[in-house]
C-alpha cells in the first residue's frame, strides 16, 4: 500500500532544535528497508504559484493561498506493507515531533473505467464528513 | 408436541451457537477473505440458515464446523459474484507444528495459535487509534460481540442509520488505509493494548450506569464486556492491565443484583446487601489480583484495587478507605482527571476527613472542570450532610438532582433530600 505523507509545521509543536534533526538518519533507515519511493523539501508558499482556469481563461497568480497555521513543508511517498508499518516510520521522522504528518493512503485511478460510472461508484467514498468529537 | 420441541430445542441451539461462534466465524472469514463486510454477511447468513434447516434436520452434531462451512461458501458465493477470482481467496490456515520453546512475542504466539488467533486480531483492529474512538467501540461490539446495528443503536441512544453509516464508515477506513488484520508486534503492544483496554471498559461503562434514559443497568453490555475482557485474558495471561481490567469489571458486575431494589430504584454502596453480591466474581476478580504486577502499577490495576477494597469489605464499615484515598493518589499520578479528584476527595470523606473532602471538591468545583456534573453536587450534598450543614446540603442536593441523567439517579437524591433532618 501507497501512502502519501505530508510533513507539515505546527505551532503547538515542539520548538525546532537543529541538532535533534535526524533527517539523515530517517532517509537512510527508510532507503535501507525500501519502503521510500520518493520525497523531498517544499518551498514556502511566497515561492508558490496559483494556476486556475476560469471561463477558459488561464489565470496564473501568486496567491491567494488559503492561510493555515500548519502548511505543508514537505513530502514522502512510502510504499509499507499496511498502515502500522506507515505510522511506525512517520513516528520517527524529526517532524513528528518538531511538526505534524498526515499519512494520506493513495486512491489508484483506473483509466480504463468510464468516469461517469466511476462517479457513481465512489459518491459514497468522497467528500464525507468526519464523526462528531466524542464528548466535547 | 414434537414439531414444537424440536423448534424450540433448535433455536436455543442456534441462540448458544451464536454466542460461542459468531467471532470466531466472522474473524476466520475476515482473514481468509480480507473483505470485513463479506465476512460479516456470509456469518449472518449461515446463523439464519441454521434457524431455518436446524428445525427441520435437527441440530448438527458439531454445529460451529457446519456454519463454518456454510459460511464461507456463502463468502465464496459473494465474491464470485463480486467478481473476484476465487483463487484470491486464501486457504484456511493449517499450522499444527508448534516449535520447542514459549514464544514470548504475541505476535508468534497467535501465529502458533490457529485457534484463538483470528479473535485477537479482530479486537485489535476493531480497537485500532486510527479510527475515531466512538465507532471503535461500536465495531468491536458488532464484529467482536455479535450485537447487530439496531442493538448497538439502542445501546448508545443513536437512530440507526447513524450507527449504520458509522459501521460502515469504519470498515470502509480499514480497508482504504490498509489497517493491519493483525496482533501488533512485542514492541507495539503496550500501547495498543492499552487502546483495546479502552475500549472493552467504553463498552462496560455504558452498560455500568446508562449515560442518560430510564433503565439503570444495561447488563447486556456489562456481561459482553467482561467476555471479550476475559477473551484478551485468555490470549494475553501475562498482561498485568487486561487481568486487571476483567477483575475490576467482574468486582462492579458482582454488585449487580444488590445495586438496585425490586423497585428499579438505586441502592447505594454503602446501604447494599451484601450477601446479594455475587460471591463467585467476587472471588474471581480478587484472584485475579493475586499476582503482583511485574513491571509499574498501571491505572486498570489501580482501580480494580479500589473495587477490591470494596469486595473484601464483609459490611460497609469495614472497608479500608486509607488504603482507597492511596490507589487514588497513585491514579491521579498514572492518569490525572478530575473525575478521580473527585472521588478520591470522596475516599477523604468517607475515611472520616470530611473537611479536608469538603475543601477539595470546593477547589474542583471552582475549577470549572465538572461543571453540570450531578456526582460533583451530589458529593458535596452528602459530605454537607454528615457536617451537619444541612441547608447548603440541601441545596446541592436540588443541584444534583436537576443534573441527574437517568431516573433513578434523580429519585434517589430525592429521596436523600427527604430524609435530611432540618438543620
Amino acid at each position: 500500500m501507497r501512502y502519501m505523507m505530508f510533513v507539515a509545521t505546527d505551532p503547538e509543536a515542539e520548538p525546532f532544535v537543529p541538532e535533534e534533526d535526524g533527517i539523515a538518519e530517517w532517509i537512510a533507515d527508510v532507503e535501507a528497508r525500501g519502503v521510500h519511493v520518493l520525497g523531498e523539501r517544499l518551498r514556502p508558499l511566497e515561492d508558490a504559484t496559483l494556476v486556475r482556469v476560469r471561463g477558459g481563461e488561464l489565470l496564473v497568480t501568486d496567491g491567494p493561498f488559503t492561510e493555515s497555521k500548519e502548511w505543508i513543508a514537505g513530502f514522502d511517498v512510502l510504499d509499507c506493507r499496511d498502515l502500522d508499518e506507515a505510522i511506525e516510520i512517520a513516528s520517527r521522522h524529526p517532524m513528528a515531533r518538531f511538526g505534524r504528518i498526515e499519512l494520506r493512503p493513495m486512491w489508484p485511478l483506473d483509466l480504463e473505467e468510464d468516469p461517469v460510472a466511476r462517479e457513481e461508484r465512489e459518491a459514497g467514498d468522497r467528500g464525507r464528513r468526519r464523526e462528531p468529537a466524542v464528548g466535547a | 408436541m414434537t414439531g414444537g420441541r424440536a423448534a424450540s430445542e433448535a433455536s436455543k441451539a442456534v441462540a448458544r451457537v451464536y454466542r460461542e461462534e459468531w467471532t470466531r466465524i466472522v474473524a476466520t472469514l475476515i482473514r481468509s477473505t480480507g473483505d470485513w463486510d463479506v465476512a460479516e454477511e456470509a456469518a449472518a447468513d449461515a446463523f439464519e440458515r441454521a434457524a431455518r434447516r436446524w428445525v427441520i434436520e435437527g441440530v448438527p452434531r458439531n454445529p460451529g464446523a457446519w456454519l463454518t462451512t456454510v459460511a464461507r461458501h456463502r463468502a465464496l458465493d459473494v465474491l464470485r459474484r463480486r467478481g473476484v477470482e476465487v483463487g484470491k481467496v486464501r486457504e484456511w490456515m493449517a499450522m499444527d507444528e508448534l516449535t520447542g520453546g514459549v514464544p514470548t512475542d504475541p505476535a508468534e504466539i497467535v501465529a502458533a495459535e490457529p485457534e484463538w488467533d483470528d479473535r485477537l486480531r479482530l479486537v485489535f483492529t476493531c480497537a485500532h487509534p486510527a479510527l475515531p474512538v466512538e465507532a471503535r467501540v461500536a465495531l468491536t461490539l458488532r464484529t467482536v460481540g455479535g450485537l447487530d446495528t439496531a442493538e448497538i443503536a439502542h445501546a448508545f441512544f443513536v437512530p440507526e442509520a447513524t450507527m449504520a453509516q458509522r459501521l460502515v464508515r469504519a470498515k470502509r477506513k480499514i480497508r482504504h488505509a490498509a489497517i493491519p488484520y493483525r496482533v501488533p508486534s512485542a514492541a507495539e503492544l503496550p500501547e495498543r493494548l492499552g487502546g483495546v483496554l479502552a475500549v472493552l471498559m467504553l463498552v462496560h461503562n455504558e452498560g455500568y450506569l446508562a449515560s442518560s434514559g430510564d433503565r439503570l443497568l444495561r447488563l447486556d453490555l456489562q456481561e459482553e464486556a467482561i467476555r471479550l475482557a476475559r477473551l484478551v485474558v485468555e490470549l494475553l495471561p501475562d498482561a498485568d492491565e487486561a487481568r486487571a481490567l476483567l477483575a475490576l469489571l467482574l468486582l462492579q458486575h458482582a454488585r449487580s443484583a444488590a445495586r438496585v431494589d425490586a423497585e428499579g430504584e438505586l441502592v447505594p454502596l454503602d446501604e447494599q446487601d451484601r450477601s446479594r453480591w455475587n460471591a463467585a466474581e467476587v472471588g474471581e476478580g480478587l484472584a485475579l489480583l493475586d499476582k503482583p504486577p511485574p513491571g509499574p502499577i498501571g491505572p486498570y490495576r489501580l482501580q480494580a484495587e479500589i473495587q477490591a477494597a470494596h469486595g473484601r469489605a464483609r459490611t460497609a464499615d469495614e472497608t479500608d478507605w486509607r488504603a482507597i484515598v492511596e490507589c487514588y493518589d497513585a491514579l491521579e499520578a498514572v492518569s490525572p482527571s478530575p473525575v478521580v479528584e473527585l472521588n478520591r476527595a470522596v475516599a477523604h470523606g468517607l475515611a472520616g476527613d470530611t473537611d479536608l473532602a469538603l475543601a477539595e471538591l470546593d477547589r474542583l468545583e471552582a475549577s470549572g472542570r465538572l461543571d453540570g456534573y450531578h456526582l460533583l453536587a451530589a458529593a458535596q450534598a452528602d459530605l454537607l450532610r454528615r457536617n451537619g450543614r444541612m441547608l447548603e446540603s440541601a441545596a446541592r442536593y436540588r443541584d444534583a438532582i436537576r443534573l441527574a441523567p437517568t431516573g433513578p439517579e434523580q429519585r434517589f437524591l430525592e429521596r436523600r433530600l427527604a430524609e435530611l433532618p432540618a438543620g
